[in-house]
Order: structure tokens, then sequence, then C-alpha cells
């Protein structure tokens, strides 16, 4: 064996370039692997967190009815408690759960801005403003004055809505929209904080306002359209969630409200999950290709070397021997090779994951519905480093096999013939 | 025998002559239409009862019209200080909340007003339907058991209308419109009006009560009733501007 090894690391530097191109084959597909694994992981991380912040909490509770007419934002299926007994009691039940964090209320409704040119759609979101703070990134994204306060007449909004508007932190802005009994309504609010997000929906689209302010407004006392449940962490969702419905059918409101998982409100998450077995796939296949290097260079090697392996043949040298020979050889190209791409791999992986990749000008067109950030951040992390590596070894080892049975099905006698 | 002809003759003529009175035309129809209901100036208090999905809510209003010029003001608890202006083609309109007054334009005059099934322009619409649709006379039918002329209006071509066709049933004596469908271009059916109660005022009848259907939304309706009206009433100078509302 130790022989055998030692043949095997002088063959590999018999002709330097050629292994040199395979190991570099290897280091790049296996790089590729790394990268790819921390971008995909980046792009689904900050898909799942936005929609979480933005939209769903980890358990969000609607209506019913509401559900289905969402995307209209309709006020008349409103959470109003359990029997229309108002919001307190039953976000005190939700907060009792153990393990759940926060209890967060909202009032989602359609609004409108009339300018001298145009009539500019946007989204009222009727925010409790601490525990917003508290649970989404806002606070980083509130570039201009501050959040909204309980109580006063006062909005946020985004950078790029404020450049529709031609308005700024300060000014006063008056709001239309329809009140839960069909009726027009307008307020004066004075802008109190401009936002600067990467989410189309909150840049554009969204004004955030005391909660009070937009129940008052509204004619929505004690009601909310939305009511979101933050656990200790995502992945407690399918425990928590039988809990939650338990509390909602205890209180005759299984029926009329809706407790969903955050996976059951976005499809884009499902999608996702779907795309990343068919991706792990894909990085398999990245180094197969890889492989294909190396196993040219190994075919190409057994050819030259027929003579010698009949000689080491003749000589006594075990078939098996003759296999572990070319396997030992493909198999250090590997892992040589695998560890310089996990190594570069994660290092690039680690400096895109500070800058970010811009893909703003390509999602320009995409609903803000999406809440899908067109920034996306590589996640650097040691399993990724560690899974590209093992991988890159591991497949190149077990391709090598393929020359190595060839050279050590070569009958020694017909071999030192030959050539 | 002579003069037997000349009675034929001269009673042909007569009734010759006199058919054009009993057969009016579409345009003499509207005209007198137009005469009846057209107002110079007038106050009135209204009711508004939206029916959606079994759900009732009641909203009132006072209205000031100097036939151009409108000045509505909502009096129900919840919406209380709502104004609306119209004047000529342009509405405003103000809130108690709000700091300065919001013109309705775009899209939104063709929305519902006030969660209602009339929109803003169905309120707005100039009285003068004859410049905006040519109008046929397309057959006689019944309305609550009163008898109808059925006209029918196109949008004149290069006319901003809300609806391509419009098809009305006038009241043969009292040349009151008792109902009216109204449609896209496409053919598809948009709203219907019927007016459930006419009474005469003043000399002149006048629909007091009607029910809007807006056929593009399910299970609603809109009942108006017009609780008072008084003809030319004083409407005190400056009524009519944006200054007046706040």
């Amino acid at each position: 064996m130790p022989f055998v090894l030692k043949l095997a690391l002088k063959n590999l530097f018999r002709h330097r370039l050629r292994t040199f191109v395979s190991v570099v084959a290897i280091a790049f597909s296996v790089l590729i692997v790394v990268f790819a694994k921390g971008y995909v992981d980046g792009l689904i991380e900050s898909t799942v967190a936005d929609h979480i912040q933005y939209n769903s909490g980890h358990i969000k509770i609607v209506d019913r009815q509401y559900y289905q007419e969402e995307r209209l934002l309709p006020l008349n299926y409103p959470i109003d408690g359990f029997a229309g007994e108002g919001l307190d009691n039953l976000m005190a039940r939700l907060s009792a759960v153990a393990d759940v964090e926060m209890v967060i209320p909202r009032l989602k409704f359609g609004a409108l801005i009339s300018t001298e040119e145009e009539l500019v759609t946007l989204y009222g979101w009727g925010v409790n403003p601490e525990k917003e703070l508290a649970f989404t990134q806002i606070e980083k994204e509130l570039v201009e004055g501050r959040m909204v306060r309980p109580g006063q007449r006062e909005v946020v909004m985004g950078s790029a809505l404020l450049a529709k508007l031609g308005l700024g932190v300060g000014d006063k802005v008056t709001i239309l929209a329809n009140t839960a009994y069909g009726s027009l309504t307008g307020v004066t609010f004075t802008i109190v904080g401009r936002i600067l997000s990467s989410l189309k929906m909150l840049n554009e689209f969204v004004f955030y306002l005391p909660f009070d302010q937009a129940q008052r407004i509204l004619f929505m006392e004690d009601q909310a359209t939305e009511v979101l449940i933050v656990t200790k962490s995502r992945n407690l969702v399918p425990q928590l969630l039988p809990q939650v419905k338990q509390i909602l059918a205890e209180n005759g409101a299984g029926e009329r409200y809706l407790a969903l998982g955050y996976k059951e409100t976005s499809d884009l998450i499902a999608l996702m999950d779907v795309a990343q077995v068919i991706y792990n796939n894909i990085y398999a296949f990245l180094v197969l290709l890889a492989c294909i290097v190396v196993i040219n260079t190994m075919i190409m090697i057994v050819a030259e070397r027929r003579k010698e392996i009949g000689m080491m043949g003749a000589l006594g040298l075990e078939r098996k021997d003759i296999l572990l020979l070319f396997v030992i050889e493909g198999g250090i190209m590997g892992v040589i090779g695998s560890l310089l791409g996990a190594i570069s791999g994660t290092i690039l992986t680690r400096y895109v994951a500070q800058t970010g990749i811009d893909y703003t000008a390509a999602l320009a067109g995409f609903s803000e519905e999406h809440l899908m950030s067109p920034i996306i951040y590589p996640i650097y992390s040691v399993e990724n480093t560690i899974f590209a590596f093992v991988l890159g070894a591991i497949v190149v080892t077990i391709a090598c096999l393929i020359p190595a049975r060839r050279a050590a099905k070569l009958d020694p006698t017909e071999a030192m013939r030959e050539g | 025998m002579k003069k037997f002809i000349l009675l034929v003759v001269y009673l042909v003529m007569i009734m010759a002559s006199g058919l054009p009175t009993l057969a009016l035309t579409a345009e003499e129809i509207i005209a007198k239409v137009d005469e009846n209901q057209y107002i110079t100036s007038a106050k009135a208090e209204a009711e508004m009862i939206i029916t959606n999905s079994g759900r009732k809510i009641t909203k009132t209003m006072v209205s000031l019209t100097d036939g151009d010029n409108s000045l509505t003001e909502f009096t129900n608890p919840r919406d209380r200080g709502t104004k609306f202006l119209k004047r000529g083609d342009d509405l405003w309109m103000f809130f108690p909340d709000a700091e300065d007054t919001v013109k309705i334009s775009g899209h939104m005059l063709s929305q519902g007003m006030m969660g209602s099934d009339f929109s803003y322009q169905d309120m707005m619409e100039s009285d003068k339907l004859t410049e905006l649709y040519t109008y046929t006379l397309v057959g006689e039918g019944e309305v609550n058991g009163r008898a109808c002329y059925v006209l029918e209006g196109i949008a004149v071509e290069g006319k901003e209308v809300s609806y391509y066709r419009r098809k009305s049933w006038i009241d043969k004596e009292r040349f009151v419109g008792l109902k009216e469908e109204l449609y896209a271009e496409s053919g598809r059916l948009l709203k219907v009006l019927t007016v459930t109660r006419v009474e005469e005022i003043d000399g002149r009848w006048y629909p007091v009560e009607s029910v809007m259907e807006n056929k593009l939304r399910k299970n609603t309706q809109t009942e108006f009733i017009l609780k008072t009206i008084e003809f030319n009433p004083e409407i005190p100078a400056g009524t009519f501007t944006l200054e007046s509302m706040r």
C-alpha cells in the first residue's frame, strides 16, 4: 500500500501541466458549487425573511373570506376577536402559547393620493410601531426621520413613493381611503420618516401609519385585517400551528378564522423548496462535468502507460493494486482540486455576501406583490464548504474507477507486446 | 258630391298636418324630459340606502344646485362634514380630517360614490343628454303600469361618456324617465336605474325615489330617496367656491 501511494504521487508529477489542468477543472467546479449554494441559500433566506416580516409572520390569522379576496384588501372581513368581542382577548390568548414571542396586529387597506397630474394608488399599513421595529428590518431601512407614533396623524413612506409625489419628510399629505362602510374619506398626515428599501412594495407603494389612526379613519375600532404570530424560530411553526388552531376552535372561531403557516401563504417559498432539490442535483452534475476532464486525462495516462502497467503486472503487482494506483492518483487530484475549489469558493462567497448582487434593473417589471428583494446576498456557511469539498472528492474518486478498471483489466503480456 | 270630395281632401289635409304632433320624434321626447326635469336652482335633502350583501347603510345629504354647479354635504354621523363641490365638469371633495380639498379625477370618477351603486360620474352628468347621445325611438313599453316611449341613445363619436349605450323608458304623459339601462360598448349591461315613485312638485312631475343596481357587483343596490326639494331657493353668493367648503 505505501508503495502504491508513493507510486501514485510520483506519477502525478510526471505530467505536471496535465495534472494541473485536471486539478483546476475540479477546483473550478467545486468553487461554483460553493458559491451557487451560498447564492441560492441567500436568495431563499431573504425571500423567506421578507415574506415573514412583511406578509405572514410565522403564523398568520385572517378571516376565511378575507383570505379569498386578500388582493383587494377588503375591510368587511376583519379580525375582531372571538365572537366580535375585540382584539385584546384573542391576542392575549395567543401570546400565552409557549414559544410565542409576539402577536402583531396589522390593518392593511388600499388608499389614494390625488396629485395635480395623477391619482397615485398605494397601500396603507396600520401598525403598532414598537412591534414592527422589533420584528422587521424597518428600523434599518428608515433612512430619514423616525417611525410613526401611536395617536399621531403621521405616516412613513418609501423613497420612491415620496419622489413620485414630490414630497419629503416634514411635508403634509392628504390620503384618501374607502372606509369599512364604503364611504370615501380623506385625512391629512405629516410625513415623519422615509424608508429606503430594496423591496418594491415598501419603497413605492406602502405608507405606515399608527394602528389606532387606521382603525379610527376606517371605522374599524378594535379590529385588524390580520394578526401575526411570531415564534422563537420559524422551525417551530409545524409544532405551534395545531395549538393555535386549537385555540381558535375552542373559542368558536375555527370556522371563521384561518391560521396559516408562513409557507402556506407564499407560492414563491413552495417553489423555492422544489428549486432547492433541483439545484442539489445540478451541483452533482456540475462536478460530473469536471470529472470528464479528469477521466479523459486518466484514460490518456492509461493508454500511455500500457507497457508500464504490463510490466508492473508481470513483476507481480496484483490487479487490485493497479486499480488502487489509478484511483489514488485520481483521488489525490480530486481532493486537492476540491480543497482549492472549496477554499476559493468560500472566499468568493464571503466577499459577495458583503457587496450583494443587484438585479434591480432586471426585476424592475416585477409586481410589487412579490416580496422579493432584487439585491441578493449569498450566505456563507461551513456546511456548504464541506458539502462541496466532499461532493468533489467523492465524485472525482468514483469517476476514476472507470479508467482505473481499464488499466487493471489489461493483460500483462499483451500490454507489454504493444507499442 | 264635389262638396263631399272637398271635405274629404280637407279632412285628410288636417289629419296629415296633425300627424307630427301625434308622433313625437326621439329628440322632441328628450327635450320635453329635459324641460320637465331641468332645474335652474334647488335645495334638496336626500337619503341614500346602500344594500350590499344584506348589509344596509344609510347616508343622508343636503344639496344645493344652480344648474351648472352643486354643493352636497353629508349629514349622517359617519360621513358628517364630507362635502362634494361640482363646478362645471370638475369635482372636488372636502373631508373634515383633511386640510385641503381633493380633486376627484380620472378613473376615480367611474367608481361608486361613497360606496353606492351610483358613480361620481352618474352624479355629475350634465343634463343635456342630447349633446352626448344620438337618440332614436325604438318602441313603446310599460313600466309600473305607465305607458312609455322606449328610446335608445348611442354615444356621439368623440364624446367621452361612461356608458356607450343607454335605453330609456319615458312616461308618455308626464315626460319623466321611469327606467334606464346602461350598457358598455361591448354590449354588456352595466347598470339599471328604476324610478319607483314620481311626484308632482310645483306643477311638474319629478322622480323622488329610484333604485340603481350595478350589474358588475353582486347583490348590491342603492335606493335614492328625495326627501324634500325646494325650487329657486336663495343661494348665498360664493356658495360654489372651494373656500366655502372648508
